[in-house]
């Protein structure tokens, strides 16, 4: 078996007699063809220009502390790391969570992470002067987002890390689903090369196909590719040329849909409705949650899972998964010996909105709680 | 895999340079290896598909090539297009016909229960059928000489660049070009390059950004003024254009790139002046592969007014139902074919009263008559770009100002889509009637390169960022 050298030579001059003479590379090289190099040089210059004044033109992304100029709370990676590491006398909690930390219909100030911050402050807990929460929230398929700011933390130590969950974050109907889902560019973290390697095989295999990875990679590497989102907000009435940029690079910019007013207008009345939305827990669930724990296992600081608030009428088929889920995450987070809070009946449903979103009501009781667990868990450990 | 996608843009320089590299028969291999990873990109078992239409056709063609009757020819011939038609009728217009089946025995009375088979529409399938279909017809025609090399004619099937959306290209055409060696020429690399960068700018800026108006009208049209859903109707015309007509620019300029020249699919349909003009530059090789093989088998023009006009009922009839498995694509369909036999009536009689004198060209009529074919699609746009019926009737409705919010609109952005549409028409009127494209071609060509460098610097800032599949790909 093998090739006879000779024979690959042979094969070898053929081939650079066949095509590179009289293709357009050799004349390129010598010089025949000048005008086509100099005409891709150009093009190229043109790219380069634009990409170095992308780089320099494009303003600071303001801190999470200017929440409230980001009214649709969605958050550009520099901007969900930004205070991460707290100044001096300032602790820092980390709220993973979902759309009900989100809580896109209201305003900032009057859910529950701002208020838990207002109490942590005014209490001086664990003797700081200034706490900080930040709001990592996740709307839509939060579990791959989840994973990926799990697996960032492991660099990181923030004082506090509160995992808040529910069943819905491990539907099975996102388990197919790829990192160009997202809704914000958290998934941006996956191309780089050091958190990649943290992640488990079973995530990479569900969430990381060959296009997401490719447009994540370049948009987190050329500014060009994120200026698109800077050119479109100043055609914005409300805050142009700033931020709206950066929030949500990656969610497709309509300025059709921004006319000057949220697109979730605030809900008054509690909808209850059973069967809606049909977010399943079964197989392939627990894998997700699986994958989710083990990141969080390997955080340094200290891990709070908990066990989201939910109002499921009785009767309805949700209450199976969340039984199901519950059962999971409690085995899981005992084997991997994280702290759980179960807290998933802890409040009441005539002050949800859906089943996991909460009215105000319940944002202030929340908040609450959550202080109150957090004194009791932690008081002057902190 | 999608043109629009950075996996593509990686993948198309890889197979070139392999191209480069290799002698003919591995480039034929290499190029037939990578059509298939293109193809099966998304969803593998199709490929399955696209084995057997190959080897039906390239079976028939060597069986034809030994009947010696006609007769015999024509056995091979059928065989051909039934299975060519079977299996598109069975993934594409399986679940709508059994559909209709059931529904009508109910009507009947009878006990029909039936399931949607749910099977998803294999990618292309339309296309590539039709284009093995030509094989054996033009073989029975005696146009052609049967394909003997198994490897050139599955990369006839199969070529990649055209494979999803077309052109489709007739085996006369692309199968000599498939079987010899091409030495890549700077000239073929340069107009390829520059074709795929206005195909990327037809597709992700105009047609993408089209899309969002059009996808919010066409979901609520009870939401928007009157004004605003006519300006969504006539987006979606513009955003069917520009999606199908980039697709056909980056198939082409990707061809070119390994010394191909497929067929030109557009020539400029917003800009028709008649409905069979407008039929003349529509997505061309579909036109002219029903003209060829189905208008004029059926007699064309030659039976006479009244058969002539029910040959085009029939034909855009079924242009409609290829286009998709829906009876709002029969209408649109039906609703061509009236207004085709409407112009051919209207210009015969028009004949009668003036005689055959050449009508004088002036703006004001050619103008009057672009805005006229144009709003006559726009309207047959409405059936194409529904989802079922009643969304067409509620879209009718809103035109009609029933139904529609009131006022004027408010958002800008209708305004610019405005803008955009008539600026595009603007272009097109000067590439057609002013030389355009010769002045551009006329420029310094260092000029013309820092152009296409500020026109890829545009498109990497006014894309949206969508990774749209391309409409034509459903069919």
């Amino acid at each position: 078996m093998g090739f006879k050298s000779s024979s690959i030579s042979r094969y070898c001059e053929r081939l650079l007699k066949r095509q590179w003479t009289k293709g357009p590379l050799v004349p390129i090289l010598t010089g025949m063809r000048k005008r086509f190099l100099v005409g891709a040089g150009i093009v190229l210059t043109v790219q380069l220009a634009f990409e170095i004044f992308a780089r320099f033109a494009l303003p600071e992304v303001p801190s999470c502390a200017e929440v409230s100029r980001n009214a649709y709370r969605f958050r550009a990676w520099p901007e969900y790391i930004a205070g991460l590491d707290g100044t001096e006398n300032t602790a820092t909690v980390v709220l993973l969570t979902n759309s009900q930390g989100y809580a896109g219909e209201f305003d900032h100030r009057r859910i529950y992470p701002a208020q838990l911050e207002e109490l942590m402050c005014a209490s001086r807990l664990g003797g700081h002067r200034h706490w900080e929460v930040l709001n990592w929230a996740c709307d839509g398929m939060t579990s791959i987002e989840l994973t990926l700011l799990a697996a960032y933390l492991e660099t990181r130590s923030p004082d506090i890390v509160l995992a808040m969950t529910g069943y819905a974050d491990y539907a099975a109907e996102h388990s197919g689903e790829k990192l160009l889902y997202c809704r914000s560019d958290v998934p941006r973290l996956a191309t780089r090369p050091a958190l990649l390697k943290r992640l488990p095989a079973s995530y990479l295999r569900r969430h990381v196909g060959v296009e997401d990875f490719l447009t994540f990679l370049l948009r987190d590497r050329f500014a060009l590719l994120r200026y698109r989102e800077f050119v479109w907000s100043w055609l914005d009435p409300r805050f142009p040329g700033i931020h709206t940029a950066f929030y949500a690079p990656s969610i497709n910019y309509r300025p059709w849909e921004l006319r000057g007013r949220r697109i979730l207008n605030p809900l008054r009345k509690s909808k209850l409705t059973p069967g809606d939305p049909v977010l399943t827990y079964r197989e392939g669930s627990r894998q997700m949650l699986d994958d989710y724990l083990s990141l969080l296992a390997r955080i340094r600081s200290r891990v709070i899972v908990i066990a989201q608030p939910i109002a499921v009428p009785p009767g309805d088929p949700r209450m199976a998964w969340q039984e199901a889920f519950m059962r999971d995450l409690r085995d899981l987070t005992s084997q991997k010996g994280l702290k759980l809070w179960d807290l998933s009946g802890a409040l009441p449903s005539r002050d949800f909105m859906t089943s996991s979103h909460f009215l105000p009501a319940n944002h202030e009781r929340f908040a609450a709680m959550l202080h109150t667990r957090l004194s009791r868990e932690f008081g002057d450990a902190l | 895999m999608l043109f629009n996608t950075y996996t593509y843009a990686l993948y198309l320089p890889l197979v070139f340079l392999l191209y480069l590299a290799l002698p003919l028969r591995g480039r034929q291999a290499m190029l037939l290896a990578a059509s298939y990873v293109f193809y099966c990109w998304e969803t593998p078992v199709y490929g399955t598909l696209l084995l057997i239409s190959t080897v039906l056709d390239y079976s028939c063609g060597l069986i034809m090539a030994r009947c010696v009757g006609r007769a015999a020819r024509r056995i091979v011939l059928t065989a051909s297009i039934c299975g060519n038609l079977g299996l598109l009728g069975f993934f594409k217009y399986g679940d709508f016909f059994a559909g209709n089946f059931a529904g009508l025995g109910r009507l009947l009375g009878f006990d029909t229960h039936w399931e949607p088979m749910g099977f998803i529409l294999p990618v292309g399938i339309s296309f590539y059928t039709f284009q093995t279909m030509s094989y054996t017809i033009q073989l029975y025609r005696r146009q052609i000489e049967p394909c003997r090399d198994l490897l050139s004619f599955a990369l006839f099937v199969s070529f990649f660049p055209q494979l999803v959306a077309g052109p489709i290209e007739r085996a006369s055409h692309l199968l000599p070009q498939l079987q010899v060696y091409h030495h890549v020429k700077l000239h073929d690399l340069a107009s390829g390059a520059t074709r795929i960068v206005f195909g990327l700018f037809r597709k992700m800026v105009l047609a993408d950004r089209f899309s969002i108006i059009v996808d919010r009208v066409f979901a609520n049209p009870e939401d928007f003024p009157t004004f605003t859903v006519w300006i969504g109707v006539l987006a979606f015309w513009g955003q069917i254009y520009f999606d199908f007509a980039g697709y056909a620019d980056i198939a082409i300029g990707s061809a070119r790139l390994f010394g191909i020249r497929l067929t030109e699919n557009f020539r400029r349909p917003l800009l028709s002046r008649s409905i069979a003009d407008f039929w003349a530059r529509w997505h061309i090789t579909l036109t002219s592969w029903l003209r060829d093989y189905l208008f004029n088998p059926m007699g064309g023009f030659r039976k006479g007014a009244v058969r002539t006009a029910a040959h085009g009922v029939v034909v855009l009839v079924l242009c409609g139902l290829w286009h998709g498995a829906a009876w709002h694509f029969v209408l649109w369909g039906a609703y061509e074919a009236l207004l085709l036999v409407g112009y051919y009536s209207w210009r015969g009689l028009r004949r009668k009263l003036l005689g055959r004198r050449k009508q004088k060209d002036n703006m004001p009529l050619l103008i009057g008559s672009v805005a006229l074919v144009f709003a006559c699609h726009s309207l047959a746009a409405v059936f194409f770009r529904a989802p079922d019926m009643s969304v067409a009737r509620r879209m009718f409705r809103c035109m009609l100002g029933r139904h529609a919010a009131a006022g004027l609109p408010n958002e800008w952005i209708v305004w610019i889509y405005t803008a955009l549409l008539l600026t595009w028409l603007v272009i097109e009127f000067m590439q057609e009637y002013m030389g355009l494209n010769e002045r551009i071609r006329r420029l310094p060509w260092r000029l013309r390169a820092f152009g296409m460098g500020l026109l890829i610097v545009v498109i990497t800032i006014t894309a949206t960022n969508l990774t749209a599949p391309y409409i034509y790909f459903q069919f």
